[in-house]
């Protein structure tokens, strides 16, 4: 598209006077090009298309239709599952799941050396290999001794403690 | 027999889902294997061999406090603290997740939540902006909040000096 | 049947009443809650439907009462919101490079602060697509007032980026 056409559709912009099909129009155009590869007379325009575009990218999470109908109260009829024998099998299941999870979180500290992280108020970490990479449902330890622990969580309880307490003398000053 | 395979499924993965109770893990999980962001962890079984060191040294109150802990984390960035404080706070379930106290500097801003059942306090979560950074730090247990207040109080002068020092760099 | 219009008409609106909800909330579960609160009570008026000039509006309509509901019973928080955004200025913040995500704070910071009206009606305009007749329905206003919000908004943003622009041009 012509930077002329371009211009000429933001101008109008401004003044509110364009249609929703030329909005999207000028949001497409600039979408399709890289930031910083613009004219100068274009180029700042290119955030305020990219800031829309990314404010609608919230999303619900998933299953969101499906919580919108269990809570209006129309749910589709669902096939009677036979009660005894799913049971028993899906117990089962379950338990052999469980119980290999339970044996394989790590009792052996992570491998390399271990990385203090940062608590605000330290000073910097000691330099080492990133924490191993952890999925959020199983915490790995960053310290390999219970002594360095209890050393960060009094460390951070005290910066928790002396927030709050400033928290709460703000409330009773008032 | 059905029963029992039941009872004993529920509490296997009962004790090793905690992990998944707190904050960070239900709603900041993403972050943690962000390279932007460093992490700390004290799982429940650090928390269990803690209470076999030497206590001698240190103060009733914290010991109390850490005895009644299950689990820790640290979530901590220095980019862009103000658009972390804003984006955690449009994750966390207002349902579960009450405000307790907000404490506004010029330059800082922390947030306090708790989640609790009646009286009973499960999780303390701060969230804070500050110049230096971004953190999310959250405390799984028995959560006393009158004796973590007291926990600054207690601390000799020499250790606030040296907290003042550290915070100063 | 009414099974038929709701799922044809009212529930593919989720998304959008969840974007309108949560710019209102900022949060991810109020603006779900909010939006099944809206669904479920939508619902239970079917017998009303035919009477509505357009289901759409009314949805939409009922999510932003809803919404300013929830604002009210949380008064106190609303106000602590607003200050989070000043800390990431530039003057704090060294660490931000001068490229477009920059100017893209800059345009968040200048939205948030405009207001409540200008906020909305450029929120419906942009990013959902309303037009002038729509978005009057939805926020009870006139024609006249959404043409003068659009234009006031727009160059309000407009603004910024120059601003800004100069400020980088200088260092």
């Amino acid at each position: 598209m012509e930077k002329a056409v371009i211009l000429a559709l933001l101008e109008r912009y401004w003044r509110a006077e364009t249609t929703v099909e030329e909005e999207k129009t000028l949001a497409a155009w600039f979408s399709e090009q890289a930031p910083g590869s613009l004219d100068p007379d274009l180029e700042p325009y290119h955030a305020l298309f990219a800031y829309f575009d990314e404010e609608t990218q919230v999303t619900p999470g998933p299953g969101f239709e499906a919580r919108i109908l269990e809570r209006v109260g129309i749910s589709e009829p669902r096939p009677v599952r036979q009660f005894q024998w799913g049971l028993v099998s899906a117990a089962a299941a379950v338990l052999v799941l469980a119980i290999g999870l339970f044996l394989l979180t790590p009792s052996e500290p992570p491998a390399g050396p271990v990385s203090a992280a940062r608590i605000p108020g330290t000073r910097s970490p000691a330099t080492g290999t990133p924490a191993t990479p952890t999925t959020a449902t199983r915490i790995t330890d960053t310290y390999d001794n219970p002594d360095q622990a209890l050393a960060a969580v009094r460390h951070a309880l005290l910066i928790a403690s002396n927030h709050l307490n400033e928290g709460r003398k703000q409330i009773t000053n008032k | 027999m059905k029963r029992i395979l039941l009872i004993l499924t529920i509490a296997i993965t009962a004790t090793s889902a905690f992990a998944q109770d707190d904050a960070i893990g239900r709603f900041f999980g993403k972050y943690i294997d962000d390279p932007r962001f460093t992490v700390v962890s004290v799982s429940p079984r650090m928390f269990r061999l803690m209470s076999k060191i030497n206590w001698d040294t240190i103060p009733s109150d914290l010991k109390q406090t850490v005895s009644r802990l299950q689990s820790f984390r640290v979530l901590s960035t220095e980019t862009t603290p103000g658009v972390f404080f804003r984006e955690a706070l449009t994750r966390i379930d207002r349902k579960e997740y009450e405000e307790l106290i907000t404490v506004r500097g010029n330059k800082d801003n922390f947030r306090f939540m708790i989640r609790a059942t009646g009286n009973t306090i499960h999780e303390l979560l701060m969230i804070a902006a500050a110049e230096d950074g971004f953190t999310l730090m959250s405390f799984v247990g028995d959560i006393d909040l009158d004796k973590i207040s007291r926990l600054a109080a207690d601390m000799d002068i020499k250790g606030m000096e040296n907290l003042k020092n550290a915070k100063r760099k | 049947m009414s099974l038929e219009v709701f799922k044809g008409r009212v529930l593919p609106m989720k998304d959008k009443l969840f974007r309108f909800a949560f710019h209102l909330l900022q949060n991810i579960q109020e603006a779900e809650d909010a939006v099944q609160d809206v669904m479920a009570g939508i619902w239970a008026k079917r017998a009303e439907w035919p009477q509505w000039n357009s289901i759409e509006a009314y949805c939409m309509t009922a999510t932003r009462n809803n919404c300013l509901d929830r604002l009210r019973r949380r008064r106190i928080h609303t106000v602590q919101e607003g200050s989070a955004h000043q800390l990431s200025s530039p003057d704090h913040d060294p660490h931000e490079k001068m490229t477009n995500k920059e100017m893209i704070q800059r345009i968040r910071q200048c939205m948030d602060a405009l207001p409540q009206q200008q906020q909305q009606v450029i929120r419906l305009r942009e990013m959902e697509g309303f037009s002038y007749n729509e978005i009057a329905d939805v926020l009870d206003i006139t024609l006249d007032q959404v043409k003068v919000c659009l234009f006031r908004g727009r160059n309000a943003i407009r603004k910024i980026i120059t601003k800004q622009e100069e400020k980088w041009k200088k260092q």
